[in-house]
């Protein structure tokens, strides 16, 4: 059914000229010359372009197809040519509104058969087109039959306008009349056009890139249709890197989300846009701009190797390694591309698809493509400004000061009483039960009842003598001043909220111009970006400079193609210092903190006198933030050539030849005054990274479609890719002046090294696909790598896959369910594919270089292992994928099985060896089970009105097997044992506070399995997990004449959050000069029995690893919103605009979480940490225009 | 045509491939040393002996926790209970037998590496060729290092020789095991592959390698047969008897390839050898062969060495290499532990200037300050320092650097110009007189200990030596110069001098009365066998230390209660 028109989205359209609105003569009798000798039809309509301003319409690769050995027109009229050109060929042409139409006649023929086999008698009769030229179609052959079938309907004249959401006019639209193919009209330059037909048809209107609509005229006797643009289709491209299929001829297990779901989003790199888009992506992120994000596809593979998805932009492979020389301050690589500059993000996740990448494929491959300009179209600039701020969101909710300095007192009043009672017993239980009661007639008699010669209130003085002094206030000169909280000098007692003083309100910018376009065979697309966006916390940002041009020459007759592409991007991230252990990160400070510690003295310096050498006494958060570099600039240089060998029309050959180079920068420097950097006088680490990637793929690619339905396409390679990676870094201290932070002010050098490696890789690639109708459809792929990480011996690896689709829609039988569904495919594939391990010589017996008083020394601090291998990954992947209502709703059901082997492990040994791990592969392994629902569905398609909803869930399952020995995570309170789900937390049951001595009770079961509680530590369960069950998006895209409003959720489920900042600094109760989350107000006192936390003390117990601290981590989280208004044509064509949007969005507004001020996706383990960059609102105000 | 193109672009990808699979994919390291290059050369056996040193220096060893567990173990400090750096809570309250928790696995790695480096070492020297006197050299500092290896794990993970060993004078058969022997990398990179015959009753342990059982005696191969239940795989704990004399016969090893060597500056040479043949003598209570030892030592060394002169004293004490300086390890400005320096996490930076005002207070808010100088008994550390007006020892005493305290601390290292930078002594001159005076009287030859007690006693404090009523005379002579060096507390456990606990709010009270007498010995004294360990290594698991808990996998427990 109008297959001509459905595969609009193939057609390249030959704007000839751009002045089709001056055609007022017929444009067959326009005189022109032609001379061609072993031409091609295409070649003819240029020709015929250049001379007579013509638009013609026909499909690319028809107008490649018709050869055309010798034509020699002199002074004839087009008509004369055509009709020569296409003299014996199987096609024809008509005019349709000064359009010259060329198509297939077969396919002509095909129409009028699928049409009256689907619209049956019910179609309404075509009459002869009376379009507004007058001319009818110069072949009318096969429509006759058609035109026999005239019903009794009366004739109208429908006058209309086509434009798109934003108004502009779209040139070039067809409008067909539903079921007769052959009456049809083309939008002219101003989107307006005329069709007569029976007053009760519909009409079907198309435009490249927009979704079809049927419009029932009616009677009606003017139209406006306004088109949106194509969000799912499926003729969607799924790109595999190594070639493009259909979506409707795939087989495997691939998502692609398009340019419009990350062009605007205020987010500095790519990564953060998948969640919630993706099926089966699980990620985390901070509010650190530009941090690299976590994602993780269909559950785990590795423990010690990498989770992570490969990246691969525009074919080649990009780094996403942290290659800083910290953990705490890591680099993004990245973060160098600019999101607007990508056409589409295709995330593959089963063997069929990521099979093709062999050895790197088992976490998934993420192919990006970056625009590109069209053949044949207008040059088009755009030009955005995206504009906002962003504030901190989820902190931890701490108390005042005045309710610290009384949790404070009652805690070390507490540990007063406690430590006199220890004169009498050295019995813990005794202690406790003896403190719970003193505590009770304490309380219960205040003036009266005495402990030791003391009653509560002089207990109670003891420990505010003591808060006082502890919490004197230091004086700039060296003193303190000692004041009487709780007396005279109440109001003294500072109330500091640390976040507040190392957070602030960020602005955000991101500019971006392109220009793109296209010649007769040349296509260019260039672009330029300026970001900013400033951190919420002060002095981190990340700021870009990016330019990309890209320019092919695609000539579909020539022999030889060519093709350059170059990126340029310069990165400047800066960030605090994550990593608790480092006081210097302003994070961990304000999470450790207390209120009643002043950030600043009276004069208004930094406080650096913190009591009780809390964070060593000098660690002021304000301070690292404002005082501290933490520099990352990067330089990333991309640049892509390739060439093409077109034998015939269906083997070519492509070269291609990449050099990815980066450099990145670490520089450091902690001031001389307070800190790190007091230490060593002033400290300044500086380190640069250079990494270069050389990649050449040469393919050999076979493609030929049948006319009989047999569809074959394969191809054969050869990928070598060497990575070498260089760095110098050194330590200098002992600086005169912290305004000089550069090396030769040094002092002395505290550190210095310099080494790097390569690595290379050589891969053997090859894959074949075949399908018969687009119904019967079977895949396989067989990659051969070899690896220089592993010993000759183990060097290749073989990964291959296999896979089978059969499209039940397209059975005869199914003719009738057609109407509702077009589509209803079972798929199903099988492969292996792997992981490297991130370990590049450890096969080899390597001694590592130290230093002893200035001679060289050596040890081998790792044991080699020749027979290092693999990590294998081998995916099942079934899945249903059904199309109903030409696709307004469309839905894929996909179960898969990933199951990793060969595990790449750091065995624990004896540490007699000198070695407390070996890294060797192991018999265990991961299974990863899950299900995939991926539905989007046009919920309402009424007049201005138009509903989009997107919805995705995916299960997760990953179970450890064949682990030798069960092991703890690094935190311990995770348990790595056969049989567990990875992040499982390992914890004691907490049963709640023992009324009488406000002590922690746990659960326990005896062993007759009678369950009782008391105060101690109890049995460890393994039942609860920390990555969520079920996971996933919701997508909504409401529209409404010119406003849209896009919504995009994200949710999980199941799982559990442990709060590892509470248990061991703001929830403890015996975590004696930390500050207190507010939760704790809720504590155990005589008065107070039935409360939630144990009674306060002052240096006591450390109760961490049970489920006290554990919480549900259901959410769902409100990840962006945006509301766009599509500016009135009048008011930007005044401006000499074709097009202008405003948009107003916020990225993160709002998480609904049992577990409270916090962001759950801020680690996919589970973990609640206390050095995390807390995420960030950004609220955005976006200006684009179009010229 | 078409046939000819595709054949060249198949001709020329094929010719790629046979290209580079060759070269591009034999990667070197541009870091890492070839190991076959190491263990053949002279050369790199050079560099590994420097690389023995260089994890000598680790803070899990004499960079940081060896001297950081005396000084909290042994009666001179107190430890404050404040946020940051190491705790040492734990050092004497380990729960159960479950722990992994405390500085104890770290410390045993730590030691083991270095036995690892020499044990190449010592395996490969015998096959390589080159100048005869310095692979001479190599292999006695190797056989050296690896004694002291052995002897400070001895004196980490278990009882001394009065205790342990059968000649002890307070022998007890719970206390008999020494250390696991790892004689040969074959072992310690194959521990699963031996299994060890245990008699816990007898003491009789028999380790093997399963696939050489017919290496093994006939009766030894009739007890495997007849008491299977008796074999676990791994390999256990030789007993103390094995592991001493081990020690011993390796330094005497050493001493004979290194007898002419006078050593570098931060290296181990003759007198250093001697000097620890002597220390090793007193731990295994041969108290003839100290006295033997010493005078050779006197007799060789003594004209190399001389004690610091008492007025240069406060300006000479901590300077690198001083005259008194047998062997020290080196601290340079890039290679140190910084924050995990000894200096760094026992007190905060103070003045050094002799004779100012300002001597001995905090200069900036720099360290953890976690080592208070115990006071208020007679036995504590200030009380001791503070004995005779005259001792020049006293201007060790500093401020610990706690405002609003008055606690002091010690400050043995001072660093230049970083105060984490510091070299480390591991013997003395002064160590060579205290064990001849310690030896002599317990030989009965109170004179002779006098004397050597006043070549210390008359630098330090002009005067001579007090009467020596007993043994604790001369370990408190001896614990006011070695404050802070890692001594005290191992001499006070070698003599049974019990240590009490010292119960003062605002630092940790837990780490209660240590004693070491006879019988009531058998708390948690010494360091856990690691459960990791115990955990990779069954054959230990009967093994562990009285005190701790059966073996059960875990992680062990946090403190709990109050």
């Amino acid at each position: 059914m109008k297959r001509f028109l459905k595969i609009s989205s193939l057609i390249v359209m030959l704007l000839l000229g751009g002045g089709i609105c001056a055609f007022a003569q017929n444009p067959l009798s326009g005189k022109v010359s032609v001379s061609l000798k072993d031409a091609t039809l295409s070649d003819v309509l240029w020709t015929l372009e250049a001379q007579s301003h013509i638009k013609f319409m026909v499909k690319s690769s028809d107008a490649a197809s018709v050869r055309i050995p010798s034509i020699d027109i002199s002074g004839g009229t087009v008509k004369q040519v055509l009709d020569a050109a296409l003299k014996g060929s199987d096609f024809e042409y008509r005019v349709v509104d000064n359009v010259i139409a060329i198509s297939r006649k077969d396919e002509s023929a095909q129409q009028k058969t699928d049409a009256e086999s689907s619209r049956g008698e019910t179609a309404g009769t075509p009459d002869l087109p009376d379009s507004a030229s007058g001319i009818p179609a110069t072949d009318a052959g096969g429509k006759t039959q058609a035109q026999k079938k005239s019903g009794p309907a009366r004739k109208i004249t429908v006058h209309g306008h086509v434009m798109d959401m934003g108004g502009i006019a779209l040139a070039g639209a067809t409008i067909v009349q539903s079921g007769a193919t052959g009456n049809m009209a083309v939008a002219d330059a101003k989107g307006d056009f005329s069709i007569t037909l029976p007053e009760d048809a519909a009409v079907d209107v198309m435009f490249f890139g927009m979704e079809d609509q049927r419009i029932e005229v009616g009677g009606r006797k003017t139209l406006t249709v306004v088109m949106k643009e194509k969000v799912v289709t499926l003729d969607e491209v799924v790109v595999t890197g190594y070639g493009n299929i259909t979506k409707e001829a795939y087989t495997g297990s691939a998502m692609t989300v398009g340019s419009s779901r990350i062009e605007d989003r205020p987010v500095g790199s790519f990564e953060e846009v998948l969640r919630g888009n993706v099926t089966g992506a699980l990620g985390s992120t901070s509010g650190q701009p530009g941090e690299a994000g976590e994602i993780i596809l269909r559950g785990f593979g590795s423990l010690e190797a990498s989770n992570q998805p490969l990246y691969v932009v525009d074919g080649v492979v990009w780094d996403q390694e942290n290659v800083s020389g910290s953990e705490n301050v890591a680099s993004n690589p990245l973060t160098a591309l600019n999101p607007s500059d990508i056409a589409n993000i295709t995330v593959l996740k089963d063997a069929a698809s990521a099979s093709l990448y062999g050895s790197r494929g088992a976490n998934g491959v993420i192919v990006i493509t970056t625009k590109s300009g069209n053949l044949g179209e207008t040059m088009r600039i755009d030009f955005s400004t995206i504009n906002g701020f962003a504030t901190m969101v989820n902190t931890p909710d701490i108390v005042n000061g005045k309710e610290y300095a009384e949790l404070w007192v009652e805690g070390y009043m507490n540990r007063l009483v406690r430590d006199a009672l220890s004169q009498y017993t050295s019995n813990s239980t005794t202690i406790r039960r003896r403190l719970g009661e003193e505590l009770t007639s304490l309380y219960a008699d205040k003036e009266g009842y005495l402990f030791e010669g003391y009653n509560f209130y002089q207990w109670q003085k003891l420990a505010r003598q003591e808060f006082n002094n502890r919490y004197a206030i230091p004086t700039s000169s060296g003193g303190y001043n000692v004041y009487d909280y709780f007396g005279a000098d109440y109001a003294k007692l500072p109330s500091t909220d640390w976040f507040k003083e190392i957070s602030r309100v960020a602005p955000f910018t991101k500019n971006t111009l392109s220009v793109r376009g296209g010649f007769q065979n040349i296509s260019y697309y260039a672009s330029m970006e300026y970001y900013n966006q400033q951190g919420t916390i002060i002095n981190s940002s990340l700021e870009r400079y990016t330019l990309r041009t890209r320019f092919e020459r695609n000539d579909k007759d020539k022999f030889f193609t060519w093709g350059v592409n170059t990126y340029l991007a310069y990165t400047m991230q800066k960030g605090p210092v994550a990593g608790g252990s480092l006081y210097m990160s302003p994070m961990y400070g304000a999470n450790t903190l207390p209120p009643v510690v002043p950030a600043r003295l009276e004069d208004g310096s930094y406080n650096l006198n913190f009591p009780d050498n809390l964070l060593n006494g000098t660690h002021n958060p304000l301070a690292s933030a404002n005082e501290h570099l933490n520099l990352r600039p990067q330089v990333s240089v991309t640049v892509s050539g390739n060439i093409g060998f077109r034998f015939t029309e269906w083997l070519r050959l492509t070269s291609k030849v990449t050099m990815y180079y980066y450099n990145m920068r670490r520089k450091s420097y902690y001031s001389s005054y307070f800190g790190a950097g007091l230490v060593s006088h002033g400290s300044l680490w500086e380190r640069s990274v250079n990494r270069a990637r050389l990649t050449n793929t040469n393919m050999l690619s076979f493609d030929k479609d049948w006319v009989s339905g047999h569809a074959l396409s394969a191809m054969a390679g050869v990928e070598l890719e060497n990575l070498d990676y260089k760095f110098n870094e050194m330590e200098g201290q002992g600086f005169a002046t912290d305004d000089l932070p550069y090396m030769s002010n040094a002092a002395s050098l505290a550190s210095f090294a310099g080494e790097g490696y390569s690595t290379g890789m050589l891969s053997l690639i090859t894959n074949v696909n075949y399908s018969y109708q687009k119904k019967y459809l079977v895949g396989a792929s067989y990659r051969r790598d070899y690896s220089s990480r592993f010993s000759k011996a183990h060097r290749a690896g073989n990964f291959w896959s296999v896979s089978a689709g059969y499209d039940i829609a397209k059975e005869g039988f199914m003719r009738k369910a057609r109407r509702y569904m077009n589509q209803l495919k079972i798929k199903g594939s099988y492969g292996v594919n792997g992981t490297l391990p991130s370990q590049q010589l450890y096969w080899q017996n390597l001694y590592n270089t130290v230093r002893y008083n200035t001679e060289l020394g050596a040890y081998n601090n790792y044991r080699e292992r020749p027979d290092l291998t693999w990590e294998g990954n081998r995916i099942w992947n079934v899945g249903l994928d059904a199309a109903f209502f030409r696709d307004r709703l469309t839905v894929s059901l996909e179960y898969f099985n990933r199951r990793s082997s060969n595990m790449l492990q750091n065995v624990i040994v004896s540490r007699t060896s000198g070695y407390s791990t070996y890294f060797m592969n192991t018999d265990a392994g991961i299974d990863n089970r899950g299900l995939e629902l991926t539905l989007n569905a046009n919920v309402l398609r009424v007049k201005d009105w138009n509903w989009d909803i997107r919805l995705n869930m995916s299960t997760l399952k990953s179970v450890y097997y064949g682990i030798q020995t069960q092991y703890y995570d690094d935190k311990q309170r995770q348990l790595i044992a056969n049989g567990l789900n990875v992040h499982t937390w390992y914890l004691r049951r907490f049963a709640g506070i023992d009324e009488d001595t406000g002590q922690v009770l746990y659960r326990h079961v005896d062993e007759d399995g009678y369950e009782y509680v008391d105060t101690s530590g109890g049995k460890y369960f393994a039942d609860r997990q920390g990555v969520p069950k079920v996971f996933g998006g919701i997508e909504s895209n409401l529209q409404w004449g010119r406003f849209s409003l896009q919504t995009l959720f994200t949710y999980g489920l199941g799982h559990y959050i442990y709060d590892y900042l509470g248990a061991i600094r703001q929830a403890n109760d015996g975590a004696s000069n930390y500050t207190v989350a507010r939760s704790q107000l809720d504590r155990w006192t005589p008065d107070h029995r039935e409360a939630a936390n144990p009674l306060r003390l002052y240096g006591g117990s450390l109760d961490t690893r049970s489920d006290r601290y554990l919480t549900k981590g259901d959410y769902i989280k409100l990840k962006n919103v945006k509301l766009t208004w599509h500016v009135h044509k009048a008011l930007y064509t005044k401006l000499k605009m074709t097009n202008a949007w405003v948009y107003l969005q916020a990225e993160n507004p709002f998480v609904l979480c049992a577990f409270k001020h916090y962001d759950p996706e801020m680690s996919t383990a589970g973990y609640r940490e206390a050095d995390r960059y807390p995420s960030a609102c950004t609220v955005t105000l976006g200006i684009s225009v179009r010229f | 045509m078409k046939v000819i193109r595709i054949l060249c672009a198949a001709i020329a990808a094929a010719l790629l491939l046979q290209g580079c699979e060759k070269t591009f994919l034999d990667k070197q390291s541009r870091s890492a040393l070839p190991g076959e290059w190491v263990v053949t050369t002279e050369e790199g056996l050079d560099i590994l002996l420097t690389g023995a040193y260089n994890g000598l220096q680790n803070r899990y060893y004499y960079g940081g926790i060896l001297y950081l567990y005396e000084a909290t173990k042994g009666p001179d400090f107190f430890q404050r209970n404040a946020s940051g750096g190491y705790s040492f809570y734990s050092e004497n309250g380990y729960s159960g037998g479950k722990s992994q928790s405390g500085n104890c696995p770290n410390v045993w790695t730590q030691i083991y590496n270095v036995i690892r480096n020499t044990t190449i070492l010592l395996e490969s020297i015998d096959d390589v060729t080159g100048d005869i006197e310095h692979l001479r050299h190599i292999k006695g500092e190797a056989y050296a290092i690896r004694a002291l290896c052995y002897f400070d794990l001895l004196r980490l993970y278990a009882y001394p020789p009065k205790f342990s060993c059968t000649w002890g004078s307070d022998y007890d058969e719970r206390f008999k095991w020494g250390v696991p022997i790892i004689d040969t990398m074959d072992k310690g990179y194959n521990v699963l592959e031996y299994s060890t015959y245990l008699d816990a009753d007898a003491g009789e342990i028999i380790v093997y390698r399963e696939d050489r059982k017919e290496d093994l005696t006939e009766a030894q191969q009739a007890l495997l047969r007849n008491y299977p239940e008796r074999i676990q795989p791994g390999i256990g704990r030789n007993s103390a008897d094995e592991c001493w004399r081990l020690v011993e016969s390796q330094l005497e090893k050493a001493w004979n390839l290194m007898k002419d060597v006078t050593a570098e500056n931060g290296r181990i040479g003759a007198a250093a050898i001697l000097a620890l043949r002597q220390r090793v003598a007193l731990y295994m209570e041969d108290y003839a062969a100290v006295i033997s030892l010493g005078e050779e030592w006197l007799s060789r060394f003594e004209s190399n060495y001389a004690m610091i002169s008492y007025d240069s004293y406060p300006a000479q004490y901590y300077k690198p290499f001083s005259t008194e300086s047998i062997f020290e390890l080196k601290f340079t400005e890039s290679d140190n532990n910084g924050s995990n320096s000894i200096n760094y996490w026992a007190r905060k930076q103070t003045y050094n200037i002799p004779g100012s005002e300002l001597d001995g207070k905090m200069s900036e808010n720099i360290g953890y300050a976690k080592l208070g100088l115990t006071f208020g008994t007679s036995t504590s550390g200030y009380e001791l320092l503070e004995t005779y007006p005259l001792d020049v020892r006293r201007y060790l005493i500093c401020d610990l650097g706690v405002a609003g305290t008055g606690w002091k601390s010690i400050r043995r290292y001072v660093g230049e110009p970083y105060h984490y930078v510091h070299n480390i002594p591991l013997i003395r001159l002064p160590e060579i007189y205290f064990n001849m005076s310690e030896a002599f009287y317990k030989r009965g030859r109170i004179n002779e200990a006098i004397d050597y007690l006043a070549r210390v006693t008359l630098p330090r404090r002009q005067e001579a030596a007090p009467a020596i009523s007993s043994v604790n005379t001369i370990l408190d002579e001896r614990r006011r110069e070695f404050i802070f060096e890692g001594q005290t507390y191992f001499d006070w456990f070698r003599n049974g001098r019990s240590i009490s606990g010292r119960p003062v709010i605002g630092y940790i009270s837990s780490s209660a009365t240590i004693n070491f007498g006879g019988a009531s010995n058998t708390t948690q004294v010494v360091y856990p066998i690691p459960l990791l360990e115990l955990n990779a290594n069954p054959a230990l698991r009967r093994q562990q230390n009285p005190g701790y808990g059966e073996w059960e996998f875990g992680i062990g427990d946090d403190e709990t209660g109050i």
